[in-house]
């Protein structure tokens, strides 16, 4: 869904992470199959749609000057520091992956922060590094190998943009923005399991149809849901202005051919040739695209409990 | 260089996490008891393995001169035929995991560090090991975990799952110990794992919540 031009963005909530092994995918002529096994590892499927816009590498600056972040957490030389002070305005996360991404955490962010108190708890900010190449997270190195995660030891989400920018280009068909807002929003729906202390039901129970993992997984997407059910009225702590247009039809499709080509039955079909239940953990193509459905119905997190679910297709 | 985000470093308590050097240290131990007129079983000792070997003292034979125990205790412990360390199922697969995310691994123990160091050669496990920190027990464990920035901390006993939280690294117990499931969550476990065994599919599954 489109950002409303005039919004400001809030880049301190976003870290650049550096350093790594020069940027880019170790892809040659394989791809195809190469950005599968990625969105293998990351959604159990690949995904379709995805930006017109592209992306920009983005100059890098030493940190500490216009980049934001966390105290304590102090770079030394070597690695560098991406910059995102062109992310000032919707209007650039409108044309700007990244900052398409910056904005999208400021929305979520914003969002939770309002909801999540009405059921008792409150919002712990969670930031995104947002990387090129490879980057440390405390869960292990972070790379575009793995795609993006939610790190539960270090409380941060992990995205590479290099990851989004091919995205863009090898399935990149229509505008698609709301699949890669999904992704983003389904990475802060484990930062709110987290914080709900539901995350570790996924780690007792690690694969299968009916595990805990995959429960969690729908779970996540059932939130990202609730969040974009509720989107185009989240408005910027910063200046009051709305982060989202309403959505459209076309954003809804493209939410679900996402959620339905990160299926771990589509994934499994196109990298094994065969489907095996028991090893999936994260669920069907029809699971996903039904609780993101759920939740963008209903609007309410109260209707995400998986693990209340007799069925979960 | 210091990179943007805190590299993965996992802190691993010893005994009855890494390795099972049960046999050795209550050999070491009955004989010990034995030189200063004190008979135990090997039932006496059970519960209380694991946390030092004073503390166990206090316990099983209070009148007992604590300094003369130590210096019989090693001697008996460093004895060679005494039995063997091993490595806990799942020990060197877990150690692997690690440093296969990019990450470092650290062992924190209670135990006297020459003797750490031994129990790790012995359950061949020294090489997978980045730094050693013996002579830690509870809680002062989080200041080896805190100099080595650890993010995660896992170990068999309610004390190490304080220490982690002291250190602000993220508390993981495994059951292969004395304490259970409700213990070790009692204790502060964001997560705990029936063996080593399932530590790298754990740590596997920690980067795929996509």
């Amino acid at each position: 869904m489109s950002f409303n031009d005039d919004v400001s963005l809030d880049t301190s909530q976003v870290e650049g992470g550096g350093g790594g092994r020069g940027g880019g995918l170790a892809v040659g002529g394989g791809f195809g199959g190469v950005i599968v096994l990625i969105l293998s590892l990351l959604f159990g499927g690949n995904i379709t749609g995805g930006d017109a816009g592209g992306s920009s590498s983005g100059s890098q600056v030493n940190p500490g000057r216009d980049n934001p972040l966390i105290p304590g957490q102090v770079q030394a030389g070597g690695a560098q520091a991406k910059d995102f002070s062109r992310c000032k305005t919707g209007a650039d996360a409108n044309r700007d992956v990244e900052c398409r991404v910056i904005g999208t955490v400021n929305s979520l962010q914003s969002f939770w922060t309002s909801e999540l108190p009405r059921y008792g708890t409150n919002y712990r900010k969670t930031n995104t590094v947002l990387y090129s190449g490879s980057t440390q997270s405390a869960c292990g190195t972070a790379s575009n190998q793995v795609g993006p995660f939610y790190c539960p030891v270090d409380k941060k989400v992990f995205i590479d943009a290099t990851f989004f920018a091919e995205l863009s280009r090898r399935f990149g068909a229509d505008d698609g923005a709301l699949a890669q807002e999904y992704v983003v929003a389904h990475e802060y729906g484990h930062a709110i399991q987290d914080q709900l202390g539901l995350l570790q039901r996924a780690q007792q129970d690690q694969q299968g149809q009916d595990s805990g993992a995959v429960r969690v997984e729908l779970m996540a997407d059932c939130l990202s849901g609730v969040w974009a059910r509720h989107a185009s009225q989240t408005r910027s702590a910063k200046d009051g202005k709305t982060f989202l247009k309403p959505l459209t039809q076309a954003d809804i499709e493209s939410a679900l051919s996402a959620a339905s080509a990160v299926g771990d039955d589509r994934i499994q079909a196109k990298t094994q040739g065969r489907v095996t239940p028991e090893t999936w953990t994260h669920g069907s193509s029809a699971a996903r695209q039904k609780w993101f459905i759920t939740g963008y119905q209903g609007g309410d997190l109260t209707q995400c409990d998986t693990f209340a679910a007799a069925s979960l297709e | 260089m210091t990179p943007l985000n805190p590299p993965l470093t996992v802190g691993f308590d010893l005994d009855l996490t890494l390795v099972d050097s049960r046999e050795r240290v209550i050999n070491a131990y009955i004989r010990a008891l034995q030189d200063l007129g004190v008979e135990v079983s090997s039932g006496d000792l059970q519960p209380h393995l694991g946390i030092p070997l004073t503390h166990t003292a206090a316990i099983v034979a209070p009148a007992i001169d604590a300094d003369a125990l130590v210096l019989r205790y090693r001697h008996y412990y460093d004895e060679p035929g005494s039995p063997r360390t091993l490595a806990m199922p799942g020990a060197a697969d877990a150690l692997r995991s690690v440093r296969a995310a990019g990450g470092r691994t650290v062992v924190v123990s209670a135990k006297f560090t020459p003797a750490v160091h031994t129990a790790l050669d012995e359950a061949g496990l020294s090489d997978l090991v980045d730094a050693v920190y013996g002579e830690l027990f509870a809680e002062d464990k989080a200041t080896a975990l805190v100099a080595e920035g650890a993010s995660i901390y896992l170990g068999d006993h309610p004390g190490d799952m304080i220490a982690a939280h002291t250190a602000n690294a993220y508390a993981v117990g495994v059951t292969t110990g004395a304490n259970d499931q409700a213990a070790l969550m009692a204790a502060g476990a964001a997560v705990t794992l029936t063996d080593l065994q399932a530590f790298a599919p754990w740590l596997t599954s920690m980067m795929r919540t996509g």
